[in-house]
């Protein structure tokens, strides 16, 4: 079973975690578009409204435009900064949906490694989102606790 | 271990090497969002106000946000939707570090579970994340090797 050569584009499958990733990343974007949007147009509003009727110099635009561009850049920082915070919150917790029950398998392996077999079959918890390796695990261990003499005994 | 576990309110809080590369990857990404973001709404609000000071126009301000405002929606729309493709191809490709070899490691149970062990160990690809897991499976199958060699 040697380590086969990484193909380039063998990343794009289409399997529930990469699902869920993609519909994850595609909600957090799009919130944020329209919260950025939402926050630049308002801001566009409230600077032009009170001078909508009156014609200014260009030194009285530049003034604006100061003030304008400070508003805009604090304001847009704090949205990044915010969703920053949710995204990481998101991906550790979408993470832990894919990394969880490779722990449990670790812990079962680790468990054989030892010379002792987890008794009753492996469930994972709802929602995780690699649960194929329930079932592959649990006929291993079916194998193993009917296959082979000299067999360690169960442990709990 | 037979029954399924509850989850964790905040089960996620353990930071390993994965979510060491997903944080930074992520920041970085925003990071340079954000700031090509102002420099295209900056570049934008003055580009639209150079055009009007040299047409020599009297300046209404409510028209000039106006074009801005559709431009800026314009443009900010197509950076998102290129930071989105950008994300998805980096995460998946991030993504597929972690579940990649998961494959292969299934594929060495079901061998074990029909009744065969496999002659060599698993080897994970260089940049893998689940180097672990591997090392746990190739432990059990030493075990499972030495029981097989005993006489029934």
């Amino acid at each position: 079973m040697s380590a086969k050569k990484r193909r380039l584009f063998s990343f794009l499958t289409n399997k529930p975690p990469q699902r869920y990733f993609a519909v994850m990343q595609f909600c957090f974007l799009l919130s944020t578009l329209v919260f950025v949007l939402y926050v630049l147009f308002r801001l566009l509003s409230d600077f032009s409204f009170p001078l909508s009727v009156s014609e200014l110099t260009p030194t009285a635009v530049q003034l604006i435009l100061t003030e304008l561009f400070r508003s805009i850049s604090l304001k847009v920082m704090i949205i990044f900064a915010i969703a920053f915070a949710i995204n990481v919150l998101m991906g550790l917790i979408f993470y832990n949906r894919v990394g969880g029950p490779l722990v449990r398998v670790r812990n079962v392996l680790n468990m054989i490694a030892k010379g002792e077999l987890p008794q009753g079959p492996i469930r994972f918890r709802k929602g995780d989102l690699t649960t194929e390796f329930a079932p592959v695990l649990n006929e291993m261990i079916g194998s193993l606790r009917h296959g082979y003499a000299g067999f360690p005994k169960d442990k709990s | 271990m037979s029954v399924a576990e509850r989850r964790k309110t905040f089960g996620f809080r353990a930071i390993g090497q994965p979510e060491r590369y997903f944080i930074l990857f992520q920041f970085i990404l925003l990071m340079f969002t954000m700031i090509y973001l102002l420099y295209l709404i900056f570049g934008t609000i003055n580009g639209v106000f150079l055009e009007i000071s040299k047409a020599n126009e009297t300046i209404v301000l409510a028209s000039v946000f106006d074009r801005i405002s559709f431009l800026l929606l314009i443009r900010v729309s197509i950076l998102f939707g290129v930071v989105f493709i950008v994300n998805l191809f980096l995460g998946l490709f991030y993504l597929q570090r972690l579940t990649g070899p998961l494959g292969r490691i299934q594929a060495v149970l079901t061998q074990i579970g029909s009744g065969q062990v496999p002659a060599t160990d698993v080897m994970l690809r260089k940049g893998d994340f689940p180097i672990d897991l591997a090392q746990a499976l190739a432990r059990a199958l030493k075990q499972i090797r030495s029981w097989r060699s005993r006489p029934s």
